[in-house]
């Protein structure tokens, strides 16, 4: 639900903070343009939503399985999608309006009426979404207005830019009138700049598309089909291959498939002959880092992979999340501080924070080996049940590690230059923006041992209660934690030839603990039975 | 492959799970522990599986100190807890080749043993089903047929026979047992079904509170014993009505 709702949002909000930006550059001509702007953006947007939501959802998906007529599906989905927006889009346009009455000096009731233009805002944009549906939709006009937003502010990056703005000019009006979500926008703009008047007259047709929404929905409940789910596709008709090779772009290769649950004996006895169940299960073809990941294990630490992970990675998807977050959160922060608000730091440091969380090589992703497994009477550690070793489990954690450090290198270079570039201190950004990057990226990797060697140490009992073992990991792994978190920082902000014996010292602690734990585990001191808490948190996992 | 256990003593806590086990398990042999419910058995199959590490003492294999980190002895034993370890979002054939990858038994011969195997515990038609589908009888015959596929010197099972596994493959099981223990491996196995042990074990192991009561052959055990027809159930009631 909560993913959902942060989707409304981020496809409602995502172009408002730069069309402010604009709004105030261009002054009092410009925030009509920006109005504009964000009505045929938001125009699409609205449609996009609806048809996503109505026809295409995993909730729809799931109840067109079930024995349920398609006009309750179509009751439910409705319902969703309206309490889906009021609890984001609405409040967001109302508060947007009343903050652009505010902009502009209006206080009191004017600020009111500017939030009740909001919810009549979002109220229009329902309608046009629905009726665009209902007309019949296609994904293209979603994709042009995001384009041409997109280039219409890349014309306005160069805030001189006479053609681009004579030109966006002689279209506003026309786009003002034309597109329904611009009307509500245009009548508070023209209302408060200059009183009551013809821009009044915008309010008869955006009253006439509110009252339609009742119409418009029965008429699209009456043709209503969500989309086939993919399982209901007869298989004759499917090819695999095909499908693969258009959604990775890789040349399709002849392979041993895996017969069904449902196949028969021969088929069965076949596959087994064939040798193709020995080979290492690969992971599915998501993204370029999970196969240069895949292309530096050898086979043994692929097969370890498969045991120690939960399932395939997504460190790909991940990264390009993390991306479009700092992108985000760059314009955002820009938007903020032309603003002139205060706190627009957090912009960044929000987006820079997600974003390391998704492409940092915080986790290994091998969780699963430490995880706890219920073996009747007892609860053990997952990987005691197999020949794997710790320094196998420590080495691929590392292998894993230095593959995604150097994937994030780029962004973590790039973000960094940008704020060197535009907050940065006395030396070059352009050096010293990407050694930052840099050291970043490396406080994480030089971490990663420590970690590896924590990850290992929760799946055995070695400080459940006081021994001396416990005394001897804890005399280990105190100094090495502090250590590293002195000599680490230091090695991050520190004056840069300075901060390389304080680099070195951390990784000293974090590599030396983990070789120290290793000298503990290799000399069988630990039972493999993890911490109750970790038991008891298991109740929701994947046991048997 | 030689099994040695020196002085081990395993505490849970305040409570002494073993106490100075001495013991040495010839290669060749089926080993069945007994003894009452919280004797020890289980802490001893764990202790020589390497899931759990003695408070004192130590496991010898084949006279070299038994360490967990240790790949090249730990690829020689197969323990088989009474849920065996499995991925259970993974197909039967799936677990079982990764269990033939870690112990590196994938070798050319893999797909024919573990096709044998498959028929003969009745899995091959649920080969392709995800283990968290299957039985609690047939997870356990999943286990197995990777145990068996990796065919180990040391194979410890902790109650094979309360398992789940139905007549067919029980009997699969001990005539699997039995040619391997010909073939020089060793078998430990705890059981609480007193009428198996007596059939199917070369010595029989009988612990108590955490020590060793007794360890020797049936045929030992029953010239010593008053009760010649039910040998270990009057050795387990005489060893309870002492403890009393």
């Amino acid at each position: 639900m909560l993913r959902q709702l942060g989707g409304f949002m981020l496809a409602a909000f995502f172009p408002l903070l730069p069309l402010l930006v604009m709004w105030r550059r261009l002054e009092s001509s410009g925030a009509r343009l920006a109005l504009a702007l964000y009505a045929l953006w938001a125009g699409a947007a609205f449609t996009n939503l609806l048809r996503a939501r109505l026809f295409s959802s995993p909730d729809a998906l799931a109840l067109r399985n079930l024995p349920i007529a398609d006009a309750d599906t179509f009751a439910f989905q409705w319902r969703q999608t309206v309490l889906g927006q009021a609890l984001t889009v609405l409040p967001g346009l109302a508060a947007g309006m009343a903050m652009l009455a505010a902009m502009e000096g209006h206080t009191g009731w004017k600020m009111v009426g500017a939030a009740a233009a909001g919810v009549v805002a979002w109220g229009v944009g329902l309608a046009t979404g629905l009726w665009v549906v209902l007309l019949g939709w296609s994904r293209g006009l979603f994709w042009f207005s995001i384009g041409t937003v997109g280039l219409l502010l890349l014309g306005f990056i160069p805030w001189t830019a006479k053609l681009a703005r004579s030109a966006l000019d002689a279209v506003e009006p026309l786009l003002s009138l034309l597109l329904p979500t611009a009307w509500p926008g245009r009548l508070l703009a023209d209302t408060l700049q200059h009183g009551p008047g013809l821009a009044l007259l915008l309010a008869v047709p955006a009253v006439a598309l509110l009252v339609s929404i009742s119409m418009a929905r029965r008429r699209v409940a009456a043709s209503y089909a969500p989309e086939e789910p993919m399982f209901s596709v007869p298989m004759d008709d499917f090819d695999h291959d095909e499908c693969e090779a258009a959604t990775t772009g890789l040349p399709v290769q002849p392979d041993v498939v895996a017969p069904t649950a449902k196949a028969g004996p021969t088929e069965l006895e076949d596959f087994i002959r064939s040798r193709a169940w020995l080979a290492v299960e690969a992971w599915p073809p998501r993204g370029w880092i999970e196969r240069q990941v895949e292309r530096w294990l050898t086979a043994r630490e692929r097969t370890l992979a498969e045991v120690m992970m939960p399932g395939p990675p997504d460190w790909s998807r991940n990264w390009v999340w993390g991306a479009k977050g700092l992108v985000f959160s760059i314009c955002v922060g820009l938007g903020l501080e032309v603003l002139k608000v205060e706190w627009f730091w957090l912009a960044y440091l929000i987006g820079g924070g997600a974003a390391a969380l998704a492409v940092l090589p915080i986790g290994s992703g091998l969780g699963r080996a430490c995880g706890p497994y219920w073996a009747g009477g007892a609860t053990f550690t997952f990987h005691a049940g197999f020949p794997l070793a710790y320094r196998e489990f420590t080495r691929l954690a590392w292998k894993i590690a230095t593959v995604r450090a150097v994937a994030a290198l780029p962004l973590a270079l790039a973000f960094a230059t940008f704020l060197f570039l535009k907050y940065g201190g006395p030396h070059d950004p352009w050096w010293a923006g990407p050694l930052q990057g840099v050291r970043v990226v490396w406080f994480f990797w030089a971490l990663r041992p420590l970690l590896a060697a924590t990850r290992w140490s929760t799946g055995t009992n070695d400080t459940h209660r006081m021994s001396l073992w416990a005394l001897v990991v804890l005399a280990g792994a105190l100094p090495a934690y502090v250590v590293f978190g002195v000599a680490g920082l230091i090695a991050v902000f520190a004056p840069h030839w300075s901060a390389v014996p304080a680099g070195l010292l951390a990784m000293g602690a974090s590599f030396g603990f983990q070789w120290f734990y290793g000298r503990l585990v290799a000399r069988n001191r630990f039972d493999y039975t993890p911490s109750k808490s970790q038991s008891e948190a298991w109740d929701g996992g994947w046991k048997v | 492959m030689r099994i040695e256990l020196r002085g081990v003593l395993k505490d849970y806590g305040g409570t002494r799970a073993l106490d100075h086990v001495k013991l040495e398990f010839a290669p060749g042999q089926i080993v069945a522990l007994l003894g009452a419910n919280g004797a020890g058995k289980s802490t001893l199959l764990r202790c020589l599986g390497g899931v759990i590490a003695p408070s004192k003492g130590d496991i010898y294999f084949d006279d070299e100190p038994f360490r967990r980190d240790r790949l090249d002895q730990r690829r020689r034993f197969a323990f088989l807890p009474d849920f065996p370890f499995l991925f259970p979002e993974k197909t039967v054939l799936r677990n079982i080749s990764i269990i033939l990858r870690l112990y590196e038994a994938d070798g050319s011969g893999a797909e024919d043993r573990v096709l044998a195997l498959l028929r003969e515990f009745d899995l091959l038609p649920l080969a392709q089903m995800p283990v968290a589908a299957l039985s609690r009888g047939q997870s356990y015959k999943t286990a197995l047929v990777g145990l068996l596929a990796v065919d180990p010197d040391l194979w410890l099972l902790d109650e094979p026979f309360a398992s789940g596994m139905d007549p067919h493959a029980i009997n699969a099981f001990k005539t699997h047992a039995r040619t391997a223990v010909a073939r020089g491996r060793t078998v430990i196995y705890s059981t609480q079904i007193l009428e198996v042990a007596e059939r199917f074990c070369d010595r029989a192991c009988v612990i108590q509170q955490g020590e060793i009561r007794a360890f020797a052959s049936v045929t030992q055990l029953r010239e010593q014993a008053a009760d010649k027809a039910n040998v270990l159930q009057s050795l387990l009631d005489s060893l309870r009505e002492a403890a009393l």
